[in-house]
């Protein structure tokens, strides 16, 4: 079930949420929140939660085993390392591999002869499985003997099917002393609130606006073609980071602190700056567990850029078994190294007005056009279109009048939460209560419109589930 | 002091906690038989699938408690007003379904329409060759009637860039069986008569208007007398044989109801009484129905006049719902023909005009009525069966399921 549906809303949350706060004691607590999400990810997965608990049971086995007094504790790490990465490779990749290995033999057919629905949700929980093994490994936190805090970690509904990526270190203390504030739920419920009407409000809308022109069988002139690829690049942020949003908010509720996972990446100055911004959680944990056990940045240039091709490498493939998604990752690892090389990141942070803005904005819609087509050829026919006339058809003005007169609302309503405002004017101490009040305010009004959607039962696919 | 400090501070949880736990309950306490009931077929359902599909067999139990809890999620009905002032606001002209097919278009002329895409007409046009074949075969004259859509076929007033995909289904049914049968498209007869396409139509229901299935009735009665010499009485089935009834602003249709009344406004509901004398012998098997009387009592349901815009229909009150089987005798005719019309939803506001031309009228549905239809036609002496759908019934299978038995 996805955040946004009746069922969740209206049904497994308030009796979660009952059942949470009618029991005493942490341990009690952590149960009926395991078997939530346990129930949780059997709705959407009846079969593939077998798979859930089998990653569980493994890698609680595994966190046993990497323990500092075993001495054959790294082989055992290598073995965590590659089951984990072996069941992603089976669910995930295994056919998309098969398909390529028939092409290259020439094989006739594209069908790939491997077919294997992939499991909700998978990318995440495995990662966070091995963030885990990985974490006691180092000495960051302590292996567990029950393997009921090992499962809480790693199948907490709030953030099992879309993250963010949870580091075991930063939450091993929370399963077990924890408590909910009233101020913790004041800010989870708004939390959930934004990120519910950025993801039915918003998201929902962009993927209309989207489709209409990524879907339709016309040739487009670039106008059309841009304003498709913003609605794009807006509904991939809304429905991420309003997905992302809603997991930290009920993590509040739950008395959780998980990271943020997006912190306003549309108003960086460079790519870099955006990478800082955007899926925070994926970013790190591919540095932490990849990149600075490579060497990072403290090794000779060449093998520094070898590192950062094989992290922007896995971020392309983590992302999806299609060669748009790996041309898309190792886009980024071009353009980032171009910026670090050239320096170019810390010319771009001086005050040059917009010209840093557009210039990373550029990239990242140019990168999403590629990450949304279905394949190179698709992408790259349509981000040839945007650099061609600016229609194909004189009609094509009544299509952009129409298009706008329909969206222009959303993509001016959408701008005010692009922007930090409150970092921009200072507004900290201004105010303080007339802000709160009629954020609060907002905020509600923003929750009925939310519930009056879901209730009207709108379209609404959420794009990161099905990594 | 305290318990409003808390309040001051915390009333977006309490009323956001509130508004959760209401509609969760009134959604149970409202329909836990239902979930109740659903759950333990869908598991007598799994059980006897899971030797086959395993524990596949649960997903589709999933599926359907999730859809039913949605379906009848306490307010839903009006809680689509808040998007649909929200559309009107980004003067949005395509309101998503979950279900593509009930996606609703609002068209230059601010009607609201559906548009039918993707079906192949060919399996549908097989099974009515093969039932006129059947009729062909035991005497009985048999006329497909092709009823208009929404969507004008030759101005069609959709968005920019929609095209219309439901009349070319119906044209392409009509080229595949026309060659072996008897067709009239009264698509072709609006278009010659040049009428106010508009207006034969609701704005916000899918169906057309009474007085467009008064004035079809008409067209209907004078093609079968035409083509086949039948005895029909079509001397009141002009206007001036009825009064009419407005009741302004006093239906939600159908679309409306999926898009809020906000974003589609309201439509007028017009009765039509007939001046004339009128006696009919209603009967409703399925219902156990059997009466007598006038029009008004009969054929016109007048207890759907109801004007609850999410509630009612009172489209209704043209001949009900849409029952297996209605038998209508005309106990004032002044003929002995026996008409079978197979109908959709459409012909509800046919029928009460065309029962006063023949002496039987018997009415078939076929998304409820399970026997052979050329059967029925042989068993009650049918003089003419008449095949009326409308563009939306022809993408529907159950629709041409002639000879289930």
């Amino acid at each position: 079930m996805v955040f946004s549906s009746a069922i969740f809303l209206f049904a497994f949350l308030p009796l979660v949420l009952l059942l949470y706060f009618l029991v005493k004691g942490t341990e009690r607590k952590n149960t009926v929140l395991l078997i939530s999400s346990l129930f949780f990810y059997a709705w959407g997965e009846p079969i593939y939660i077998l798979l859930l608990i089998g990653t569980i049971l493994l890698n609680w086995m595994f966190g046993r085993l990497v323990i500092r007094e075993n001495p054959h504790r790294k082989g055992w790490l290598t073995a965590a390392v590659l089951v984990n990465a072996g069941v992603l490779f089976v669910f995930k990749y295994l056919a998309f591999v098969c398909q390529n290995l028939n092409l290259l033999i020439g094989r006739s057919g594209s069908n790939s002869p491997v077919s294997i629905a992939l499991p909700i949700g998978i990318s995440f929980f495995t990662f966070q499985a091995l963030s885990y093994v990985i974490d006691v490994y180092r000495g960051n936190g302590a292996s567990q003997k029950k393997i009921k805090n090992v499962a809480l970690y790693i199948s907490l509904f709030p953030q099992l099917i879309a993250g963010p990526i949870v580091r075991y270190q930063t939450i091993a203390e929370q399963i077990e002393h924890r408590k909910t504030t009233p101020e913790m739920i004041r800010t989870g419920v708004r939390r959930f609130i934004l990120g519910l009407g950025k993801k039915v409000v918003f998201a929902n809308n962009f993927a209309l606006a989207a489709d209409a022109v990524f879907g339709s069988d016309q040739q487009y002139g670039s106008l059309v073609l841009w304003i498709g690829a913003i609605a794009y690049t807006l509904q991939i942020l809304f429905d991420f980071s309003g997905y992302s949003d809603m997991a930290i908010g009920l993590g509040n509720i739950f008395g959780f602190e998980f990271q943020e996972n997006f912190d306003y990446p549309y108003i960086s100055k460079s790519v870099s700056e955006f990478w800082r911004r955007w899926h925070i959680s994926l970013g790190s944990w591919f540095r932490d567990y990849v990149y600075i056990p490579l060497g990072g940045n403290r090794v000779s240039s060449k093998r520094h850029i070898l590192n950062l091709f094989i992290v922007w490498l896995l971020t392309g493939i983590w992302h999806g078994a299609n060669w748009t998604f790996v041309v898309w990752g190792l886009g980024y690892f071009v353009i980032l190294v171009t910026e670090k090389y050239l320096k170019l990141d810390r010319i771009l942070e001086k005050k040059l007005w917009v010209i840093p803005h557009l210039y990373t904005m550029l990239f990242v819609i140019l990168g999403w056009v590629v990450f949304r087509s279905d394949s190179i050829s698709a992408g790259w026919q349509y981000i040839a279109g945007m650099f061609g006339g600016l229609v194909k058809r004189a009609d094509e003005w009544i299509l952009i009048r129409e298009y706008m007169g329909e969206y222009a609302g959303i993509f001016l309503l959408s701008f005010a939460l692009l922007i930090p405002w409150h970092r921009v004017f200072h507004l900290k101490k201004h105010f303080y209560r007339v802000r709160i009040l009629a954020s609060d305010i907002l905020c509600f009004c923003l929750f009925l419109l939310s519930v009056a959607y879901i209730m009207k039962g709108s379209y609404s696919p959420f794009i990161y589930f099905n990594f | 002091m305290k318990k409003w400090k808390f309040l001051d501070e915390n009333w977006l949880a309490v009323l956001t906690g509130a508004v959760i736990f209401f509609v969760c309950i009134a959604t149970f306490v409202n329909h836990y038989k239902d979930f109740a009931s659903d759950l333990v077929s869908g598991i007598r359902t799994g059980r006897t699938t899971f030797s086959e599909t395993g524990l596949n067999c649960i997903k589709p139990v999933i599926a359907g408690l999730e859809e039913d809890f949605s379906k009848n999620l306490y307010g839903n009905k009006y809680a689509v007003e808040i998007p649909g002032l929200f559309n009107r606001l980004m003067n949005k002209k395509v309101t998503e379904d979950p279900e593509a097919r009930y996606t609703v278009y609002k068209m230059s002329n601010h009607q609201l329409t559906h548009n039918y895409t993707g079906y192949d007409m060919t399996d549908y046009a097989e099974n009515y060759l093969k039932f006129a074949a059947e009729m062909k075969q035991i005497g009985i004259p048999l006329l497909y009637v092709q009823a208009p859509f929404k969507i004008n076929k030759y101005n069609n007033e959709l968005p920019y860039g929609i095209k219309d995909e439901t009349n070319p289904l119906s044209d392409s049914f009509l080229e595949m069986i026309s060659p072996e049968c008897d067709t009239a498209d009264l698509r072709e007869v609006i278009h010659q008569e040049g009428f106010d396409y508009s207006s034969l139509f609701y704005n916000t229901d899918h169906h057309w208007t009474a007085e467009t299935g008064l004035w079809a009735s008409s067209v209907l009665a004078d093609e079968l007398c035409g083509r086949y010499g039948l005895e029909l009485d079509t001397s009141h089935l002009s206007r001036e044989n009825y009064t009419f009834t407005t009741y302004k602003n006093y239906m939600l249709g159908s679309q409306g109801k999926r898009t809020g009344m906000i974003y589609s406004g309201l439509d007028d509901f017009i009765l039509i009484e007939p001046v004339y004398e009128t006696k009919y012998h209603l009967q409703i098997p399925k219902i156990k129905l059997d009466k007598e009387g006038s029009c008004s009592e009969t054929l016109l349901f007048e207890q759907y006049m109801g004007s609850n815009f999410y509630e009612d229909d009172p489209g209704r009150v043209y001949t009900g719902d849409n029952y297996a089987l209605m038998v209508i005798q005309n106990l004032l005719s002044s003929n002995e023909s026996k008409i079978l019309l197979v109908k959709d939803s459409y012909s509800k506001s046919v029928i009460p005009f065309f029962a006063s031309t023949c002496k039987e009228l018997h009415v078939i549905d076929l998304r409820v009525y399970k026997h052979s239809v050329s059967g029925y036609a042989k068993e009650n002496g049918i003089d003419c069966v008449v095949v009326m759908y409308n563009p939306s019934a022809v993408v529907r299978p159950e629709f041409f399921e002639f000879q289930k038995e």
